[in-house]
């Protein structure tokens, strides 16, 4: 049960949300985007998170659109996990948000509210910073397209009343090879102890990671140590982890140093994969 | 297999006595209706465990009738239905079966008291089979149960009997309270043995692995339904591999749990289990309803055992803490201790 009450929303413009937004906001409802609810509701019942009124982006077509414009991919943010990947057009995005949660919860869960996430995985996130795609944001203030690595730095920076409406790719990036690479602590189902998503372009090898330090990073340095082909790859995977941007994590799901030993792992198989040794 | 991936398997076995109260005991109550069908009503309760299924052949069984003529009820009034102590410690089958086999004895002398007294017979001489009382010597010699188990009314109206309701009961015997100070008593009656074993695939260098295949061989005095006995069996040694490999609560330094939900209390879901074998041995147990030993717990308790030996055995360590997370292998193999 969640122990309060809270009004309902459905607004069927982008434009109508923000306002809805900015008037509940003003009136002290401690309005929350809702997208596909799984985390409002579940992180509700234990009363970590608050609020009055929720507002669904699920009737808003922009937050619903796939489609190609002009050779880029346009997601809307209220596409479920199970859609992006039943789909098909973004293989990448749709086989890392495979790995989150289950088929079930995929159902419901969206790409929007994956990203936005208050969890520290937003695995979602990795295929967009590989690709360097941009984040079509509304709020109060209007819209805007940022890219993707100014928008995200382990979270999405967002203003107060912004939400996540699209995100755009360039479609190429969807024939290029790429690995996507999830493990568990033990079963089929659970966050990650190490995700590694990657992208071999005509530069070099791209790759980003979930569930290794607190947040989801892509980093240069440790892409530009790993391409560093002159030297055996096992040396580059190690000096490469030294660059992180933070400390592998330990928690429940296993120790950093045991983290860090699946995560090696997990690269070589990758660079391998991607033709990077 | 090949350079990191080891197949290895383990063997368990287990012996497991139903210790319960003393006194703790069961009751049933048959009761017929005018069509010769019989009401069923015990306080087991159905938790998936199909008991009330198999206390349905019992009876059937007894009365030598088709079990599609009993209604069970499934519903427990704990102001009136008789007392089950606990639908708990694999003794549902043993308590009930017993109660309800002397619920049928009572029932059945009540007919053929009543078919005696209407066949002008000895009721010793008569049996109960296929909705008729008749004499054992001369089955033409008969009476529908249907005619006598509302009371017999005689062509001039006179009638005598009633409706037939036969009560039971069991509790076991001479149970008693062990000793505290050594252990002796006897807290619960027949021993129940089985061996399990397991096997899986390692891998070397995370130390992650896959489960192949279970086994459970288990002594079932008597399988009284194949398939409820094979399901009971196979959910038990899911739960039995779930608790090995993954079941656990994690706790801060201050005693709180850092995994309380379902989103981080992880149990093993289909696509993760084993191919599962299981076959039962016969070798009766005289107290249990028609030689039945107890089943449902049985199934899980050597798993962990068959499992950390698979487990030792493939990665070259005494595994011998639960669960066997793959890094819980590592720092064994590492010499670490255990967080
Ligand atoms: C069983 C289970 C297992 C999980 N496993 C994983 C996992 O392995 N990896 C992983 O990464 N995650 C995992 N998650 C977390 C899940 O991906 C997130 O909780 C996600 O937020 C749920 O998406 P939703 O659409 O239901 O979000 P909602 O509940 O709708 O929203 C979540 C948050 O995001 C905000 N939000 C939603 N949409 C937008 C938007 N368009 N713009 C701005 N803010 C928005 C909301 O206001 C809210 O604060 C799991 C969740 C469950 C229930």
């Amino acid at each position: 049960m969640i122990p309060y009450n809270f009004d309902y929303y459905a607004p069927a413009t982008v434009a109508e949300a923000a306002a809805l937004f900015q008037r509940l906001d003003a009136e002290g409802k401690q309005p929350l985007y809702y997208s596909g609810g799984t985390e409002i509701i579940t992180i509700g019942r234990i009363n970590r998170i608050y609020t009055e009124a929720v507002i669904d982006l699920k009737r808003i077509p922009d937050c619903r659109q796939a489609a190609v414009q002009s050779g880029k991919l346009v997601l809307g943010s209220a596409l479920t996990l199970s859609e992006l990947y039943d789909s098909r057009v973004f293989p990448l995005l749709g086989e890392t948000g495979a790995g989150v949660a289950d088929r079930t919860s995929r159902n419901k869960i969206t790409f929007g509210g994956n990203i936005c996430s208050k969890f520290i995985y937003r695995e979602a996130v990795l295929p967009l910073l590989l690709t360097d795609s941009e984040v079509r944001i509304a709020g109060p203030g209007g819209a805007r397209q940022t890219p993707i690595a100014e928008a995200f730095d382990g979270q999405l920076r967002l203003g107060r009343g912004e939400f996540v409406v699209q995100t755009v790719t360039d479609e190429s990036y969807a024939r290029m090879p790429y690995v996507t690479i999830k493990k568990r602590k033990v079963a089929a189902i659970d966050y990650p102890l190490v995700t590694v998503a990657a992208l071999r372009t005509s530069e070099g090898i791209r790759i980003a990671f979930s569930g290794v330090c607190a947040f989801p990073f892509r980093s240069q340095a440790v892409e530009r140590m790993l391409n560093r082909r002159e030297l055996p790859l096992r040396d580059r995977i190690d000096q490469s982890i030294a660059l992180f941007p933070a400390p592998v994590i330990s928690d429940i799901k296993g120790s950093a140093a045991y983290r860090e030993l699946v995560l090696k792992l997990v690269m070589e198989q990758t660079m391998r994969a991607l033709g990077g040794e | 297999m090949d350079a990191h991936t080891i197949r290895a398997k383990g063997i368990g076995c287990f012996w497991k006595n139903s210790s319960i109260d003393p006194d703790g005991s069961s009751g049933a109550i048959v009761s017929f209706n005018q069509d010769g069908s019989l009401n069923l009503e015990t306080g087991v309760v159905e938790i998936g465990t199909g008991t009330k299924t198999i206390l349905a052949q019992i009876l059937a069984e007894r009365m030598r009738m088709s079990p599609d003529h009993i209604h069970v009820k499934f519903k427990i009034s704990t102001d009136i239905t008789p007392e089950h102590w606990k639908t708990v410690a694999s003794r549902g089958t043993f308590l009930a079966g017993r109660a309800v086999l002397k619920a049928a004895d009572d029932a059945i002398r009540q007919l053929l008291d009543i078919a005696a007294c209407v066949l002008r017979a000895d009721p010793v001489d008569l049996e109960l089979g296929h909705g008729y009382v008749y004499a054992r010597a001369d089955p033409s010699v008969r009476i529908a149960v249907k005619d006598i188990c509302y009371g017999y009314k005689y062509p001039n109206g006179n009638s005598i009997g009633g409706q037939i309701i036969g009560r039971g009961h069991y509790i076991q015997r001479r149970m008693n309270y062990t000793n505290p100070e050594t252990g002796e008593g006897t807290p619960g009656p027949e021993w129940n043995v089985g061996a399990q074993a397991v096997e899986i695939e390692l891998d070397t260098r995370d130390y992650s692995y896959k489960l192949l295949k279970a086994i459970s061989v288990n002594d079932a005095g008597k399988v009284l339904n194949p398939k409820a006995a094979k399901g009971q069996v196979m959910g038990a040694m899911s739960m039995g591999l779930s608790f090995a490999n993954r079941e656990t609560f994690m706790f801060s330094g201050e005693g709180a749990i850092y995994n309380a939900s379902l989103r981080d209390y992880n149990v093993i879901r289909y696509g993760e289990n084993p191919e599962y074998v299981v076959e039962f041995i016969e070798s009766p147990c005289l107290d249990g309803p028609y030689g039945a030993r107890a089943l449902g717990e049985h199934g899980l308790i050597a798993m962990p055992a068959a499992l950390a030996a698979a487990l030792s055995r493939a990665a070259g360590v005494q595994l011998n803490r639960l669960p066997l997370f793959p890094e819980t292998i590592w720092r064994a193999k590492m010499g670490e201790p255990q967080p």
